[in-house]
């Protein structure tokens, strides 16, 4: 374990093993061509110089088009995605299970419940400015349901995902309910946000969303020694002096908070939860901090790209993320699903 | 066969089933009788015997509650039979199609042949329906397996879980896509018996009986595979044969209650365990009492759902998860089921 390396500042100290971070580099660089190819393509597309142009000038015609409709709008994506990832890497840890993903706790289905409740009882009088506090409300109140729901005497991550599924299709039932009696222009809507959309990010989306994923990540950091013990069988946990359900508790508050967030202002984008973990720990095996890193640029490059291919491929039509990132992610699922039958 | 009767019921569980089918057609009496507009008993009869051409009650009675009164039944009976044959075949007392992704299957490729088709023949969109349900099966089948052995409950409804997504996924993407088409799907989406002339029902109807029927033989090998696999492999049950079997009628007996009634979700998990509950451990007693309890339970579901809120209508998949969802949890919390 020659690569294995201790890190030490004062009472810090963090065994760091250097491997897996070369390719989370490599992983970063195509975060970053990934992020500048999402500013050159578009229906106006520009090259190279002509995108450093629009960069250094803002004020340009090109400038507006890149700092006020394309930037806002890749970050949005990229924190949706990142954030989503996470959310899905520590409820797979908590869950002790590969196919937990923020479906499964009715994180989604909690806020798809309140977004199309919003959009269908009370967007008509107050806009949608609201629509993702809505939104986030719903996916808390959803899984604090299930959580209270599982809790006898502690809970176990069978149950909190079998009271997941359950309240799920309670309040898909109620989406559909209130999509099939609403007006058709507002079911229309309230489709698009199904499927998941960064449609129309600005800097003002950005920031917010910036500020609760920041804050989730600093708690993130905090609680990290915790997630990876999370793994661990109960008993074992116990024994080597965790707090389980204590724990387990501030995991998933914390998964639910980031998948909330995330639900709030990309709509229920599926399966970026799901791939996102899986295919970082295909890159890198032992769960730690690389792994982490990894998922979140993994999560946020598949949704820019999915939105990229949303807004250039079908011009001159905008199609919501969500259809690509499920196109693509439904292959990878499949080969999942049967590599867990071996 | 042996010393009880035909099908090996005892004398008490002859009694039961009879019970529930005269509680069975009560409740189509009174599902032909509800609705918006409430018709007493005699002009029901007059409705049925001797109809009039010009009165609006019989034609009411005549055109739109019957077939839905026998939609109801027939979609209710399959559901509850295959939730039934699904939980004794994985051994999993919350297997369900609606949780395994059946009907989202099933679904996905309706609206794949609307959004990209366009006007295509019912039985086109009808055989659609019955491969998605049978592809979806196909695959929780594969992860529900694993050489030969069921795997644990969590494992199995994660699977149907990401499987449901991933369908719904595609078929909102499709939606999107094509706005047109989600008009004429929507109602299918929230499972539906209302508004489906008979004409076009009949060869699933036909199909769903038939498959009823053939459950009769298989009755005592499921009885003796519950016990366990190797069991039965030891008992001269024909296994592997007996599962193909079981997973064909499951396919036909759910993909048949989509094409009629579209999403209905829940009460392929519920009927059974109420069959169970009411009747012994055997096959041959609950399994009949499961398709009785299982039209009876969508008649009735189907009469609150278009009486509850007049003028309007709830629809009917609804309705059943609205019922079926806090079953299923209270089950979840009652079993506190081990690990799996």
């Amino acid at each position: 374990m020659a690569d294995v390396r201790a890190l030490r500042i004062g009472g810090f100290s963090r065994a760091i093993v250097w491997r897996p971070w070369w390719r989370v580099l490599a992983v970063g660089v195509a975060l970053l061509l990934s992020l500048s190819s999402c500013l050159a393509l578009g229906k106006v597309p520009l090259g190279p110089t002509a995108l450093w142009h629009a960069l250094c000038t803002p004020s340009s015609d090109t400038g507006l088009i890149v700092w006020q409709l394309r930037l806002p709008r890749i970050l949005l994506g990229a924190l949706v995605g990142g954030a989503l990832a996470l959310s899905g890497w520590l409820l797979q840890q908590v869950m002790r299970n590969p196919l937990a993903s923020p479906d499964t706790l009715g994180v989604t289905s909690g806020a798809s419940a309140a977004a199309v409740g919003y959009l269908s009882l009370l967007a008509a009088d107050s806009g949608s400015a609201w629509l993702p506090l809505a939104a986030a409300a719903g996916a808390l109140v959803a899984v604090g349901l299930v959580y209270r729901l599982a809790w006898h005497r502690g809970t176990t991550p069978l149950r909190l995902v079998l009271m997941g599924i359950g309240l799920s299709a309670l309040l898909t039932a109620a989406t559909t309910y209130l999509l099939v009696s609403s007006a058709f222009s507002t079911t229309l809507s309230a489709y698009v946000w199904l499927t998941g959309s960064v449609y129309g990010g600005n800097w003002s989306d950005v920031a917010r969303l910036a500020v609760g994923v920041a804050v989730a990540l600093v708690a993130m950091g905090a609680l990290m020694r915790h997630a990876l013990l999370a793994g661990v069988d109960d008993a074992l946990a116990v024994g080597i002096g965790v707090r389980v359900q204590v724990m387990r508790g501030a995991l998933t508050l914390l998964a639910a908070v980031l998948a909330g967030l995330a639900v709030a202002w990309g709509g229920a984008i599926a399966f970026v939860g799901l791939i996102a973990p899986h295919l970082a720990k295909r890159l890198v095996r032992i769960p730690g901090t690389a792994q982490v890193v990894m998922s979140i640029a993994l999560g946020a490059i598949i949704v820019m790209l999915a939105d990229l291919a949303g807004r250039t491929l079908f011009l001159p039509r905008d199609l919501p993320a969500g259809l690509f990132v499920a196109a693509i992610g439904a292959p990878f699922f499949l080969m999942l699903l049967i590599r867990q039958v071996r | 066969m042996n010393a009880h009767g035909r099908w090996g019921q005892g004398r008490r569980a002859r009694r039961r089933l009879l019970a529930w089918s005269g509680l069975l057609l009560l409740a189509m009496a009174v599902s032909l009788m509800a609705g918006s507009r409430w018709l007493g008993p005699e002009a029901l009869w007059h409705a049925l015997w001797s109809p009039s051409p010009t009165n609006v009650d019989d034609l009411l009675v005549r055109t739109t509650r019957t077939p839905r009164t026998l939609l109801a039944a027939v979609v209710g009976a399959s559901l509850g039979v295959a939730g039934g044959i699904m939980q004794t075949l994985t051994r999993n007392p919350l297997a369900a199609p609606g949780l395994l992704g059946v009907n989202a299957g099933a679904l996905f490729v309706v609206v794949m042949l609307v959004t990209l088709g366009g006007d295509l023949p019912a039985a086109v969109t009808h055989l659609g329906a019955f491969g998605g349900a049978a592809l979806a099966v196909a695959l929780v089948w594969g992860v529900a397996m694993r050489r030969g052995h069921s795997v644990g409950p969590l494992r199995l409804l994660l699977a149907g879980a990401a499987l449901t997504a991933l369908f719904h996924a595609f078929s909102q993407a499709l939606l999107v896509v094509d706005q047109q088409g989600l008009d004429s799907v929507l109602f299918w989406l929230a499972g539906s018996v209302a508004g489906r002339p008979l004409a076009g029902s009949w060869p699933m109807l036909i199909v769903a009986l038939i498959a009823l029927v053939a459950c009769a033989p298989f009755l005592r090998q499921w009885n003796v595979l519950a016990a366990g696999e190797a069991v039965a492999i030891g008992a001269g049950v024909a296994v592997r044969r007996l599962q193909l079997v079981s997973v064909a009628l499951i396919v036909v007996l759910a993909g048949a209650s989509v094409t009629l009634a579209g999403n209905i979700a829940f009460v392929g998990l519920i009927v059974p365990h109420l069959a169970r509950r009411l009747a012994t451990p055997d096959h041959r007693e609950w399994l009949p009492l499961a398709a009785v309890i299982g039209a009876v339970l969508l008649l009735l579901a189907d009469v609150a759902a278009r009486t509850l809120i007049l003028p309007r209508e709830i629809p009917l998949g609804v309705m059943t998860a609205l019922l079926g969802a806090p079953f299923f949890m209270w089950l979840v919390r009652r079993q506190g089921v081990q690990h799996g």
